[in-house]
């Protein structure tokens, strides 16, 4: 049994935002995080559950020339099944196809993925690479943000009680080729241990731009900025990876101070940085 | 607690249940419904022995709240055989000895037809891919593995 609750099924995103101004209110997609708080009767007494899943407004796939613009209501695998993914943000595509189960694919949605912000939360890196931004909507406006900066620690993000994501959108990455390195204890249910996903522009073997983000390695997601910049310039090969996946562990422990995993993730990180790298330039090079 | 009145189609019958919101699924399933076949485990979305189509979808039934059952379509294990012949799926795991106690097989064969409806030739590793989400700790595996594949088969007749 779950904690008790009050229910509310808006017909419009408009009520929705309304519903959302009583205390204690909070929005449900998927359910697949929200449930197993309930559950565990972690909310505070009697929250007003606000459903959204059937609000086909917040459920759209659009595609422009320089971006893709989500819903925030896709299940993972509606992402992972979308052409428009496959060939628009693979990283992405790839992450989805990795959550959980298949049961949790069907149910879990790319907005509960995001403001559920877990550190090791599977669509936040392919989201970072490609520059993506939130726009976040309450009954008394709406404002856009850099996905770089929304996420403040773990389980919490710059959204207030009274808004909600209606609408995630991406920087398309032409000619980009990209790599996508995902490390689990087991390969079903699996809570990632780390993520990194990569993007290579290149001219010939120079690296015109580079784009590194990492999952569950430090309190949230980041952009390993030093070492992209640090690549720029430089002709792909196996010692200029080793070295930018070095640079990368270095800017995790920068953001985590060394912790009791640290001695293992230092090395491990690296790794799997330089095998992204090589992945995106095998692409890259087609 | 606002009692609510939930409408649902259960192994293609329509149903009417007064209930309290936050009952999930597969309480309406089990105790108002007796459907007894679909299992809980974990409870928490992990083990998949509570796995239902939910139009069409393979679902963990404990991670679904009741309202949002409302008009959707429910396939629970009660509802494979018909007029007293067993489904494909549950015929292939009778000859292939995929289940020992049993408690995983209503999740396996749902998430099993889920797979089939929507790959009715999957690879080796498609089937892992596809049963990824049901766990079962006393037969092991192959045999399931080997039951979805020849249910596939008769699939494509």
């Amino acid at each position: 049994m779950l904690q008790p609750f009050s229910y509310a099924c808006p017909k419009d995103t408009e009520e929705a935002l309304v519903l959302l101004n009583n205390a204690g209110a909070r929005p449900i997609a998927g359910g697949t995080d929200l449930v197993i708080q309930l559950r565990a009767k972690r909310l505070p007494s009697n929250p007003l559950v606000v459903d959204l899943s059937h609000l086909d407004e917040l459920h759209f796939l659009a595609e422009t020339e320089n971006q893709l613009k989500l819903g925030p209501l896709l299940t993972h695998q509606e992402l992972a099944d979308s052409p428009h993914i496959q060939q628009g943000a693979p990283l992405l595509g790839q992450a989805c196809r990795r959550v959980g189960t298949p049961q949790i694919r069907e149910r879990g949605t790319l907005g509960g993925n995001i403001v559920h912000a877990s550190p090791a939360a599977d669509t936040l890196p392919p989201l970072l690479v490609h520059d993506a931004f939130f726009t976040l909507q309450s009954a008394c406006g709406t404002r856009s943000l850099a996905a770089n900066s929304f996420f403040r620690a773990p389980y919490q993000t710059e959204i207030w009680s009274v808004e909600l994501l209606v609408q995630v959108s991406l920087q398309k990455l032409s000619g980009f080729g990209f790599g996508y390195q995902r490390l689990i204890r087991r390969q079903a249910v699996g809570i990632a241990r780390l993520i990194v996903a990569s993007a290579l522009l290149l001219e010939g073997s120079q690296i015109r731009e580079a784009r590194i983000a990492c999952g569950a390695a430090a309190p949230t997601v980041f952009r390993a900025h030093q070492a992209e910049s640090w690549l720029a310039g430089k002709k792909c090969g196996a010692e200029i990876f080793r070295k930018a996946g070095e640079l990368v562990s270095a800017e995790m422990i920068e953001r985590s101070g060394v912790r009791w995993s640290t001695p293992y993730k230092q090395p491990v990180l690296a790794t799997l940085v330089e095998r992204a790298l090589d992945q995106a330039a095998a692409i890259a090079n087609g | 607690m606002d009692k609510i009145r939930l409408h649902l189609t259960v192994n293609e019958t329509m149903v009417e249940v007064e209930t309290t919101p936050n009952r999930r699924l597969l309480d309406i399933l089990r105790d108002d419904l007796d459907l007894t076949g679909t299992k809980e485990g974990c409870g928490i979305g992990e083990c998949g022995a509570c796995t239902v189509l939910m139009d069409g979808k393979a679902v963990n039934a404990c991670l679904v709240i009741a309202p949002q059952a409302e008009g959707k379509e429910i396939l629970t294990v009660e509802g494979l055989a018909k007029d007293g012949k067993l489904h494909p799926l549950q015929q292939a795991f009778l000859e292939n000895f995929a289940f020992q106690c049993g408690f995983c097989t209503p999740g396996m064969l749902l998430a099993a037809k889920a797979l089939l409806d929507r790959n009715s030739n999957p690879s080796r590793d498609e089937i892992r891919e596809g049963l990824a989400g049901v766990l079962c700790r006393c037969t092991g595996y192959v045999q399931i593995f080997e039951a979805v594949e020849a249910a596939a088969k008769e699939w494509q007749k």
